[in-house]
């Protein structure tokens, strides 16, 4: 059997039926004979219905109570911040970062060594001020040795 | 299932009590944990199966409504109330390493009224009522979820894509999805029965 255009689709009545609108797809359902002869359709409005067997479960008495005390516990953990014992706990923290600010300062900034003053030796000086080589008087002196090599054979 | 939200003054809306919440008062907070814990446990436990971390969730959740600064009344209040029960719900599958697969029978869950219904009906009912619930646990967890927050907690689709921070068009399909498969998963049961 064709599917007449008027039907919504099996989703939409779906969505009408879990939404409880548009009422009117709702009745299409239960007077629309194409759509009764559907079976896939049947089989989804049967479960859907099924899960109706489900019942609700009632919530327990100690609920409320359970929760209140469990807020007043929270909060209590949230105030104990504000109070001045709790950081007591934790000032081992701030004073291991000041002394280790003070070690680093320390160092970097202690009076100057015999270490700090060293100067480079006279003749290191001289042998710097040697170079740079110039590059004919290299080529030169291979050339030199270079001759002495030929002629000694 | 939904909670009383009259519009008298004697019943403020919610959206007006969690505000008087965010200045502390806890009349008011009180009044919003009267109207939504049984929702709210509720739609744990379709998710858990077990009553006790049910209502342990649900009142984390309470705990986070109270302490709550960011609360814009943008969306519904129920909106935003699932969509912190969501969260948890699934920090609570993280810290657990998985979701539960299987349901364990709540005896308040299959209480009958006695007088109503035979002894083996009582049972069928009780069995039946068993089959579904472990139809709906074997479901992948978004079907899970959008079945348990539209069928359960009577929310629109364009809320629980709000919920689930995903387009309705989703919601839509995957809502198809989790009643076909309930379907068929309950045609099985029927069958092997048979």
């Amino acid at each position: 059997m064709k599917k007449p255009e008027g039907c919504p689709s099996n989703e939409e009545i779906l969505q009408a039926l879990a939404e409880g609108q548009p009422i009117e797809w709702i009745e299409h359902v239960h007077t629309c004979e194409h759509c009764q002869s559907q079976p896939e359709l049947q089989v989804l409005l049967s479960s859907w219905q099924a899960l109706d067997i489900l019942p609700e479960i009632t919530v327990s008495r100690a609920f409320d109570h359970a929760l209140m005390a469990r807020i007043e516990q929270a909060n209590k953990v949230r105030l104990s911040w504000l109070r001045l014992d709790a950081w007591f706990n934790f000032l081992h923290v701030p004073a291991l970062a000041g002394l280790m600010v003070l070690f680093f300062w320390f160092v970097e900034h202690k009076p100057a060594t015999e270490a700090h003053h060293w100067e480079r030796p006279a003749q290191t000086q001289s042998l710097q001020k040697s170079f740079p080589v110039k590059t004919e008087d290299v080529l030169n002196l291979m050339l030199k040795i270079y001759r002495q090599r030929s002629l000694k054979g | 299932m939904k909670p009383r939200t009259e519009t008298h003054d004697l019943f403020p809306h919610d959206e007006d009590l969690m505000l008087r919440v965010l200045s502390g008062d806890a009349v008011s907070f009180r009044q919003l944990v009267q109207r939504w814990k049984q929702p709210l446990v509720n739609f744990f436990y379709r998710s858990l199966g077990e009553q006790e971390s049910a209502e342990e969730l649900a009142q984390e959740v309470f705990i986070k409504v109270w302490k709550a600064k960011n609360y814009q009344v943008k969306a519904k209040f129920s909106t935003w109330l699932y969509r912190l029960a969501q969260h948890q719900l699934i920090d609570h599958w993280r810290r657990m390493g998985r979701r539960p697969q299987r349901f364990e029978p709540l005896e308040q869950a299959f209480e009958l009224p006695a007088q109503e219904i035979s002894p083996e009906q009582r049972v069928l009912v009780a069995e039946s009522r068993a089959q579904v619930q472990a139809a709906i646990s074997a479901l992948p967890v978004r079907q899970q979820q959008v079945l348990i927050l539209s069928k359960f907690q009577d929310l629109k689709y364009s809320q629980i894509a709000e919920i689930l921070d995903c387009p309705v068009n989703q919601v839509k399909t995957q809502v198809f999805r989790a009643v076909q498969s309930l379907g068929k998963k309950l045609k099985e049961l029927v069958h092997e029965e048979a």
